[in-house]
């Protein structure tokens, strides 16, 4: 089985390998260069205003003059999701390992968990304003509360996931619960977790812009936004929706790189 | 023509108790739901023996395994294992457990999932170059040099159970719990397995406790073969098994080996009759 592994991996089998990647790169490559191209043209023959619908080849070159400012937005912007997600996740992970052996306490936060996937979260936003300050503050809680039932959720089925054979084989050798909890369930929660994280990144990031459109700084991407669509000045929103756009997609593929290389183990991963 | 081994059956005669089943009782369940698993189970295991449960599905032979592995409480007789209670058995590691499935940990590599126990266990007086030898050694016992650094999944599943095997041994338990251990594999790899097995036990000295509903395989393996009645599991014949060792092909070709098949299938089919 292995030499076959090794086998795809040898410069004979690279054309066949890169013509599998092509295959999956190309297409929507060409799908996105023609979409630009019909925008441009129906801008261009419908004579549009630019305030409605600025034209592509505008937004890339203001993008690109405004990138340092646009990425130092994108930064805070980032911040912002980044604390709110380690606070959020630090909350639902450390209730999912506290929980998960008792049967009837997992399920008391579960409920409320489940509640909180199913409010639309950013409606708290005005609350969290009048509790935590208009500052990143009261953004970071909002983005907290918007992922810390997500990783909870999943992070709990996963360590319920352990085998039930492993885990007698655990007790039989008199192992301790750290030491099965480290052993044994937290590798089988890893793919649930990764799961649960790579939605939670993508929540993080909506949740802390939209927050942003509710006060505070300017020097955010939400905050831009703001106030360019204030001033309807649409070329410059459009240009922070790249960046955002941009941001969202990189930190999604840095969690999938991760995932994808922690758990070359898992079946899901090991590909054929 | 190799003689029975003397001093085997010595051994399975006077030596110490390894597993007292007295009186034992198993329910499962309670109030109006409960089923009776096993009833009134009287059976010792002597040190070095090796003795294979075989009964009809449900009649609680893996029931019996745990019990003695303290994965579950009896309801009423007792279980003593090394004299001591199944609980203190188990906190001194003196049993290893092999289920049906290899239940090997997928993320960790062949080495390391036979490393487990020792990483548990923490066993004093043993340095790290002795317990990579001690490793190194069961790989090789078990067929698996060249192996080490493979995961669980690149391996077929004859490896697989080779490998739970060898993680069984690695801290050196007095007793062997297996419950169907070959039961998923092709019988030719079973085969393979099964004298494999034999072989390890002539070398080291374990105790093995073995249920198995293959009765050319309890009769191949064992020095007794317990007879269990369907549920509630009771014991009902204990046969004892007088081919010579060591066991190799040319004793399961051998006339006796088919006569002692044929009493086990016998006694196995009263006690199927009893159970309806």
């Amino acid at each position: 089985m292995t030499t076959t592994d090794q086998a795809l991996e040898t410069s004979a089998e690279q054309p066949r390998l890169w013509g599998r990647h092509a295959g999956v790169v190309v297409p929507p490559f060409l799908v996105f260069v023609a979409a630009i191209g019909l925008w441009e043209l129906i801008v261009e023959a419908f004579d549009i205003q630019r305030f409605l619908l600025p034209r592509p080849s505008e937004i890339a070159s203001l993008f690109v003059e405004d990138f340092g400012r646009l990425i130092q937005q994108g930064r805070n912007t980032l911040g912002v999701a980044g604390r709110g997600l380690l606070l959020g996740g630090g909350i639902g992970i450390g209730l999912a390992a506290i929980t998960f052996r008792t049967r009837w306490m997992a399920e008391g936060i579960g409920i409320y968990a489940a509640v909180l996937k199913a409010v639309p979260v950013i409606s708290l936003a005005p609350l969290t304003v009048v509790w935590f300050g208009i500052e990143a503050g009261s953004k970071i809680a909002t983005v907290s509360i918007a992922t810390a039932p997500i990783l909870f959720t999943y992070t709990l089925v996963g360590l319920r996931s352990a085998d039930a054979n492993a885990q007698e084989l655990m007790r039989s050798y008199a192992a301790g619960h750290f030491r099965t909890f480290w052993n044994l369930h937290v590798p089988y929660a890893l793919p649930f977790f990764f799961s649960g994280l790579k939605i939670a990144v993508t929540i993080a990031m909506i949740v802390a812009i939209i927050s942003e459109y509710f006060g505070g700084s300017f020097e955010n991407l939400g905050g831009y936004i703001r106030n360019e669509a204030n001033n309807v000045h649409t070329v410059e929103v459009w240009t922070a929706i790249v960046m955002a756009c941009l941001l969202g997609i990189s930190q999604y593929m840095i969690v999938a790189g991760i995932d994808r290389y922690v758990l070359r183990w898992h079946p899901s991963k090991r590909g054929g | 023509m190799t003689t029975p081994d003397t001093s085997r059956e010595a051994a399975a005669s006077g030596a110490q108790t390894a597993i007292a089943f007295q009186g034992v009782r198993k329910e499962f369940g309670n109030g109006a739901n409960a089923t009776l698993a096993i009833e009134s189970v009287d059976l010792d295991i002597a040190e070095r023996e090796f003795v294979s449960l075989i009964g009809p599905s449900g009649c609680g032979k893996s029931t019996l395994l745990r019990l003695a592995a303290d994965l579950i409480e009896p309801s009423g007789g007792s279980v003593l294992v090394n004299s001591k209670t199944p609980r203190q058995a188990r906190l001194d590691r003196d049993y290893g457990f092999i289920f049906q499935a290899p239940t090997l940990f997928d993320w960790r590599t062949v080495w390391k999932n036979v490393a487990l126990p020792l990483e548990i266990m923490k066993i004093s007086g043993m340095s790290r170059e002795k317990k990579e030898e001690e490793i190194e050694r069961l790989l090789s016992m078990v067929g698996l040099d060249g192996f080490e650094s493979h995961h669980p999944y690149q391996l077929s599943g004859g490896m697989q159970q080779r490998v739970s095997l060898a993680r069984a041994l690695v801290f050196r338990p007095s007793i062997l719990l297996m419950d169907e251990p070959f039961g998923a594999l092709d019988e030719i790899t079973r085969d393979r397995m099964n004298l494999e097995l034999h072989r390890i036990w002539e070398e080291t000295n374990t105790t093995i406790l073995f249920v198995t509903h293959s009765i050319p395989e309890a009769v191949l393996l064992s020095g007794r073969v317990v007879v269990m009645t369907a549920r509630p599991g009771r014991v009902q014949e204990i046969i004892p098994i007088d081919l010579p060792y060591p066991r190799t092909t040319e004793v399961e070709e051998s006339t006796r080996y088919y006569e002692l098949v044929t009493q086990v299938r016998e006694s196995l089919g009263t006690a199927m009759a009893g159970g309806l």
